[in-house]
């Protein structure tokens, strides 16, 4: 039975993580970690009557069994030939694994790079960066809290600007119905700079199931460019929790590209905690076949005088669901906020469904803020255009289509080549559900 | 202070004009609710029995459902045992024409400027005057009644042409709908009924004129349009209320339904007692609007300027069942001192090529809270269905919020959906400008509000355009600071 749905398994197996972390980690996270489990054993899984929760059905992943996985397999690392001149953190199965790990030297040598439980142990400063997400009350945040294992803590310090991208490389290598949560907790001192990608890909077929949590601390001035792509395989489910603090002018910017994964919701949560910060939020999502896709961005401008930007694209094809929930608060006090939204999404074939909604909750006067949000479908005189002259209508919808993707781009040069190949591979993947007749 | 934020101060403190009382007499049921006053109203009005059956399911249903928590507006829970379900003014005998109508009624209705003698014939609109929950008079019903149109009270279309109101009472707003559709099903006392016949166009607009005056009743109307083949009718609501410390319910039900390329223009101009400064008192207006297209190309407008009510809670929509039926929704939404206003559309494309456009208008002054929540819901058939959704918000103060709930579910590739919205304030340049040029403070606001407003305020007949425009300046003025 697995921690999802026996309770007699659930408690047993918490129980035992806590005899074993017990030596490793202080008290007050301990505390947190039965808290979280109680909150998880009275809610469950989130269903469809929370509001939140409306658009995207759960069902299945509580009937099936997750549970603790075994190994099997080894690991390969990444064939983008772009990651060469990366400093690579591989996580396998929700635990860093420092051997598989590439380019560590190259780190400056203040940079911290360790386990977060034995991290906490020694830093009782990290009481107030963990767990700030607890605000979202999210059940899969406490799943994730309660049973995480080692976790990852990465720290940079005051002035330092990393030169060379790092990369977290999350791996699943697990066998059937696994659960896997990783955590990781990344700060950055004032003025520090970091280029950061998160990957998460599977390397079986097998149905599992991701439950990250990253927490991100941005120090006064620091800049973070921060990409994420989420290329799980289709069997598997894959959920995750961005959750941002910033600090006086501070600077985020995220670019986020999904194409993976069964059932997936990817949540990003900004908390703009200080006065003139900034923040960039751009994603990518392709759906087919019957994937269920679902982003939830929130940005919470809490000070005076923060930006922020919003650009989502939604690509649905197959009987794929799309879902993005955009939300902006702009809280009392919080004048001179500029908080721009877009959400544009494009449905190709008959049987997809996209549901978007773009929120806006202000609070404050003298702000300006707008959102936009479209759906529709390719242009049939464009594709007209290009059938008569000789181009298949496959290839003319992929061209289509991929117009529509180039808006989303990855922040960083480097790294263009690679993704643009990368791209065009997911959109050659799509079918087009027969909604045109070539010429 | 300065003379902005003066001229604000002073428009946005301006008295609300309509809170006079009525002295009539009244017949007045006992307090709460329950099966026996149910049946009561039902008595009152000597009901056929399937209205009663009705009312009573409707009873029933409601005691099975909670009061709904999702909106964006806080009130004290409401004691439904604490209000009074049937309230009207005592007549003796039946009105054989409007000469006996109570003096003081129709001298309310005269302060209020709507004209209920019939001999004021220039100003073209005939009017069903409802007084507390009971309509009290309707004007120029002979001579719609030459061209087929039916338009009168409720109770007399119960009467009169029962069959009517069996065939459609419901078909669009079923009593299960909703806590306060349930309520309003179970209790309505009256309301306007309107049926207009194959190939009809309505020469005049029609009217119906809200007065709540009793004391702690909650008003329950219903207002059920029927328009058929290729007829059109525009039809106007307004309403007002005395001041009273005490919150009011209104809980109105209004259905419409247009058949094969019938349309219908609903327009409401409302203006509720919002409450006093502190937000002490004012009517909680929770209000229950659908229209069917249920036929091909028939076409449903809302317009709405919502001025008064503590608080505003109401979603006039469009289930476009038809093949390229049009729905549309125009609202203004302003909330000063503490008022709440959660308010938008529904629009649910059902046929092929069906339409809809939304434009949505909020302002917040004072600790007013606007929120605008929407449906776009394109259904797996509606191929080659369009929507247009724009909501701008305009804030007057430094403690009033704008919200924006838009929930878009598509499930046809062929629809085109837009959506679109704007926060801001008035800025300090283009109060600049206009001041600059002469114009006073308060002149300069009440030309951007207005022209903020105007892409709504022109969807209004005319008469009510004049009407809106002025309770818009009322409401705002200055309010910038």
């Amino acid at each position: 039975m697995g921690i999802l749905s026996s309770i007699k398994k659930r408690e047993e197996t918490f129980k035992e993580r806590l005899s074993l972390l017990e030596k490793k980690e202080p008290s007050w996270f301990l505390e947190q970690r039965r808290d979280a489990f109680k909150q998880f054993s009275k809610t469950g899984l989130p269903t469809r009557k929370d509001e939140e929760w409306k658009y995207l059905n759960l069902s299945p992943l509580s009937a099936a069994d997750f549970g603790e996985g075994k190994t099997t397999q080894k690991v390969t690392l990444p064939d983008w030939p772009s990651l060469a001149d990366t400093i690579i953190i591989t996580i396998v199965n929700g635990k860093w694994d420092a051997k598989l790990s590439h380019n560590l030297k190259e780190l400056p040598k203040e940079v911290v790079i360790s386990n977060l439980s034995d991290a906490m142990g020694s830093r009782i400063d990290l009481k107030k960066n963990i767990n700030h997400p607890v605000a979202d009350s999210n059940s899969l945040l406490f799943l994730n809290t309660a049973f995480f294992d080692c976790g990852l803590f990465l720290s940079i310090p005051d002035k330092t600007a990393v030169k060379k991208a790092i990369v977290l490389w999350h791996i699943v290598t697990h066998q059937e119905n696994s659960l896997v949560l990783p955590r990781s907790l990344i700060t950055l001192g004032k003025s520090s700079k970091l280029d950061l990608v998160e990957f998460f890909m599977g390397q079986t077929e097998a149905s599992y199931l991701t439950n990250n949590v990253t927490e991100i601390v941005l120090g006064e001035s620091s800049q973070l460019n921060h990409l994420r792509i989420q290329d799980e395989n289709k069997n598997s489910h894959h959920f995750s929790l961005t959750h941002v603090s910033q600090s006086y002018q501070s600077r985020y910017t995220s670019a986020s590209f999904s194409s993976g994964a069964h059932i997936s919701r990817q949540q990003c949560h900004v908390m703009m905690d200080a006065e003139k910060t900034q923040c960039n939020l751009s994603g990518l999502f392709i759906a087919g076949h019957n994937q269920q896709m679902d982003h939830h961005v929130r940005i919470d401008h809490l000070k005076p005088e923060g930006t922020s930007s919003t650009l989502f694209k939604g690509i649905v094809d197959g009987e794929a669901k799309g879902i993005f929930n955009g939300k902006v608060i702009v809280h009392p006090n919080a004048w001179h906020t500029d908080a721009w939204q877009k959400s544009n999404n494009l449905l190709l074939s008959p049987e997809a469904e996209i549901d978007p909604k773009p929120q806006l909750e202000i609070f404050a006067h003298d702000v300006k803020c707008s959102h936009g949000a479209t759906v529709g479908a390719l242009d049939p005189m464009a594709l007209f255009y290009l059938n008569s002259r000789g181009i298949s209508l496959q290839k003319a919808q992929e061209l289509l289509t991929y117009g529509f993707a180039h808006e989303f781009q990855v922040p960083f040069d480097w790294m263009k080549n690679n993704f643009e190949c990368f791209l065009t591979q997911k959109l050659t993947g799509l079918k087009f559900g027969g909604a045109y007749e070539e010429v | 202070m300065s003379n902005d934020t003066q001229t604000i101060h002073d428009i946005t403190n301006q008295d609300y004009k309509y809170g006079f009382v009525t002295d009539v007499e009244m017949e007045i049921a006992p307090k709460g609710l329950s099966e026996n006053i149910v049946r009561l109203i039902s008595n009152k009005k000597n009901e056929p029995e399937f209205l009663l059956e009705f009312r009573l399911k409707a009873y029933r249903h409601w005691l099975t459902m909670k009061q709904p928590k999702w909106q964006n507006v806080n009130f004290p829970e409401i004691n439904y045992q604490d209000i009074i379900y049937y309230a009207a003014p005592k007549q003796k005998k039946k009105l054989e024409s409007l000469d006996e109508l109570d003096p003081e009624i129709r001298s309310t209705f005269e302060k209020l400027g709507i004209s209920l003698d019939e001999q004021k014939k220039l100003s073209g609109v005939a009017v069903d005057a409802v007084f507390d929950s009971v309509s009290v008079a309707t004007t120029f019903r002979e001579k719609l009644g030459e061209l087929g149109i039916i338009f009168c009270s409720f109770s007399e279309a119960v009467k009169n042409h029962p069959e009517l109101v069996k065939k459609y009472l419901g078909s669009v707003v079923p009593y299960t709908d909703n806590y306060f559709a349930a309520l309003n099903s179970a209790v309505f006392s009256d309301g306007s009924f309107c049926f207009i016949p194959k190939g009809v166009r309505c020469p005049m607009e029609l009217s119906t004129y809200f007065r709540m005056n009793a004391s702690e009743t909650g008003q329950f109307e219903r207002t059920l349009i029927i328009a058929e083949d290729k007829s059109y009718v525009s039809y106007l609501e307004g309403c007002t209320a005395p001041m009273r410390d005490k919150n009011q319910l209104h809980a109105a039900v209004v259905e419409l339904v247009a058949l094969d390329h019938a349309t219908i223009k609903y327009s409401t101009v409302q203006n509720w007692y919002p409450g006093d400064k502190n937000g002490k008192g004012g009517i909680y207006n929770f209000v229950t609007k659908r229209g069917k297209c249920a036929g091909v190309s028939s076409k449903i407008s809302w317009t709405q300027v919502e001025t008064g009510s503590a608080i505003t809670w109401k979603y006039p929509s469009c289930i476009l069942y038809g093949d390229n039926s049009i729905g549309e929704f125009y609202s203004v939404a302003i909330t000063n001192n503490w008022q709440q206003a959660d308010t938008g559309t529904k629009m649910i494309h059902v046929g092929e090529n069906t339409r809809s456009t939304v434009i949505s208008k909020g302002i917040s002054a004072g600790h007013g809270q606007n929120a605008y929540r929407g449906l776009i819901k394109i259904m797996k058939n509606a191929t080659g269905a369009r929507n247009y959704t724009q909501c701008d918000s305009l804030l007057l103060g430094n403690q009033c919020g704008a919200h924006t709930f838009p929930y878009i579910e598509v499930k046809n590739p062929t629809a085109k959906i837009e959506h679109e919205a704007t926060t801001s304030k008035i800025s300090e340049d283009q109060l600049f400008y206009l001041r600059q040029r002469g114009i006073s403070s308060e002149n300069a606001v009440s030309i951007i509000v207005n022209g903020f407003c105007k892409q709504v305020l022109k969807q209004l007949p005319m008469e009510f355009a004049v009407e809106a425009q002025k309770l818009l300046g009322v409401s705002l003025e200055g309010s910038v600071g």
